[in-house]
């Protein structure tokens, strides 16, 4: 299985979606927290409940905003297998190996990773931006363990983003429904649901538990009962992806 | 685990129907791919081949019947790039990553050793373009590197659906050697091919399907021998010869020298024997083994038999599987 994964992350890494998705975690981060950071406080921004950043808690809840990286892990998640269908090479990957199930494990897995790297720069992107600014006051961000506890959470969040859609992914044949459906889903059906039936939003996998992981209170459920619905989540995906899979005759 | 017979078939396919939806693509087919040799696999477009090789493979189920490799099914054999390689016509490549970065991620998803990577690109003459991305690649580029993949993990077999596509006539001329030597070196090959003329040079046996189903199989000699020889005849009585021929069955041609005749669908001994009984004087009697073309239309009814005279008309295509 190390092999295979080893191989998978290979796949990601030989090509250079990866980087222009990284690129966009980094400027995607980098604009809202500059944009962010130059409201806080001011009229405009208490208007829009943008408060000044002056506590750890202010500054943890920032670094949540690097959540937008599982945006970007969602599309890297859904390529990393509806790739092969597009450019023919499942073939000669499941020649290597027949055994179908663990190729989609090695994705799911391989995705998770670059899931992770994505959530971990955009939790590190605002993080920046805001020490930064107080340094160009002359002052020390604020800082604690809670921050690090939220790098760690969008870096979880960001991974499970990946994960699903890769499982996701390898149930489709298309790429361009696995990229549109993943951020249709995350971005559109949550929010409608959402807004129709508030109460749902706490089950929901992104808008409810990769943001309960983040930015704890509220309505969203308690981070460990968040992480176990995203891993009854992914593992259904997975056992959807892996049914799919050893079904489908391959081109 | 139980000792494999060294005399099982490297390749055993019985009763194998795949269907796609409504469309047959493969129909009762069973054959045999004898070890130590160079098995080509013949038939007209639509016919079933890259299918079969697809179920051999483990890449499709069939709807009926079984299709092992070393006795076992694909997906039961254990790493399974060091005991076959395989070239498909449908298998791609990624177009961003370079020849030398699929062979690394091939070698590593199959257990094999990196080092075999520069081995296989010296074989096929990839080496100085192997750091090359595949979009930058020529057909014949990429077939070379699609070689290169079957060859990776050193196998004791290999499957290679129409190999010659896309290679230049220096690469052909390689490849034909480098089959023959394969074999000879007691592994087994199992090719298709349309270029018939390579086949010919190049293979042992033959496995001739048309429309799914099995046509011919066996030696390509006694295939091409039994199929399509012709008898040629020079009398200075040809029209008598030509009547007692007709009698027995023979399909018979006048040729355009005085006196002489091509007899088909008629052994060589038979001919001399009605000639005999005729009492008709021979001038020639010579028997002429029909190319593997040849013998390949005629198993296959591409013949132009019943065709029209004058130009001659290029077949429809089959219906295509899927």
């Amino acid at each position: 299985m190390m092999a295979l994964i080893v191989a998978e992350v290979a796949k990601v890494r030989t090509t250079r979606l990866w980087i222009g998705l990284l690129v966009g975690v980094v400027a995607l981060g980098a604009l809202g927290a500059i944009a962010t950071l130059a409201i806080a406080g001011s009229p405009d921004g208490l208007e829009a409940g943008i408060t000044p950043i002056e506590t750890v808690e202010n500054v943890r809840d920032f670094v949540a905003t690097g959540s937008v990286a599982g945006l970007f892990a969602l599309v890297l998640g859904a390529v990393a297998t509806t790739t092969e269908q597009r450019h023919h090479t499942l073939g000669g990957t499941f020649l290597a190996t027949p055994t179908r199930w663990p190729v989609v494990v090695a994705k799911v897995v391989g995705s998770a990773a670059a899931g992770f790297l994505f959530g971990v720069v955009g939790a590190l992107v605002p993080l920046i931006a805001v020490a930064g600014d107080f340094a160009l006051e002359g002052e020390i961000v604020p800082f604690g363990s809670t921050v690090v506890v939220a790098v760690l959470a969008v870096a979880a969040g960001s991974a499970f983003a990946g994960a699903i859609a890769a499982a996701a992914g390898a149930a489709l044949r298309s790429q361009l429904i696995a990229i549109l459906g993943v951020l249709g889903w995350a971005l559109v059906i949550e929010s409608l649901v959402g807004a129709i039936l508030p109460g749902t939003v706490r089950w929901f996998p992104f808008s409810g538990l990769t943001n309960a992981l983040s930015q704890p209170g509220g309505d969203l459920l308690s981070a460990p009962a968040a992480g176990l619905m995203m891993a009854v989540y992914l593992g259904v995906a997975v056992a959807l992806g892996i049914a799919v899979t050893l079904s489908r005759d391959v081109d | 685990m139980s000792a494999r017979r060294t005399d099982e078939p490297a390749i055993e396919v019985a009763g194998l129907t795949k269907r796609f939806g409504s469309i047959t693509a493969v129909d009762g087919l069973s054959f045999g791919v004898e070890r130590g040799r160079v098995t080509g696999f013949l038939g007209p477009n639509g016919s079933g081949k890259t299918t079969t090789m697809r179920v051999v493979l483990g890449l499709a189920a069939p709807t009926e019947g079984t299709a092992t490799v070393m006795g076992r099914p694909y997906a039961a054999l254990d790493r399974p790039l060091a005991r076959v390689g395989a070239l498909l016509e449908s298998t791609g490549f990624h177009p961003g990553r370079t020849g030398r970065q699929h062979l690394r991620i091939a070698a590593t998803a199959g257990g094999l050793q990196k080092e075999r990577v520069d081995e296989v690109l010296d074989q096929v003459a990839m080496r100085d373009y192997a750091d090359r991305r595949v979009k930058g690649y020529s057909s014949g580029m990429r077939q070379r590197l699609g070689l290169a993949a079957a060859l990776l993990g050193d196998p004791e077999l290999l499957v290679l659906d129409e190999p010659g596509n896309g290679l230049d006539p220096a690469g052909v001329a390689w490849l034909r050697g480098f089959l023959r030597a394969f074999a000879d070196a007691g592994r087994t090959v199992f090719v298709s091919s349309h270029l018939l003329a390579e086949m010919a040079q190049t293979v042992d046996r033959l496995v001739v399907i048309d429309r799914g189903s099995l046509v011919r199989e066996g030696p390509v000699q006694a295939i091409t021998s039994a199929v399509a020889s012709d008898v040629m005849v020079r009398s200075p009585d040809a029209d008598r010869l030509r009547v007692a021929l007709e009698a027995e069955g023979a399909t018979v041609s006048v040729g355009e020298d005085p006196g002489s005749l091509t007899a088909a669908g008629v052994a060589i001994e038979r001919v001399g024997e009605l000639a005999a009984a005729a009492g008709v004087v021979l001038h020639l009697l010579q028997s002429r083994e029909a190319s593997l073309e040849e013998a390949f239309l005629r198993l296959t009814g591409r013949d132009g038999a019943g065709s029209a005279p004058g130009a001659p008309e290029m077949p429809p295509p089959p219906e295509p599987p899927a």
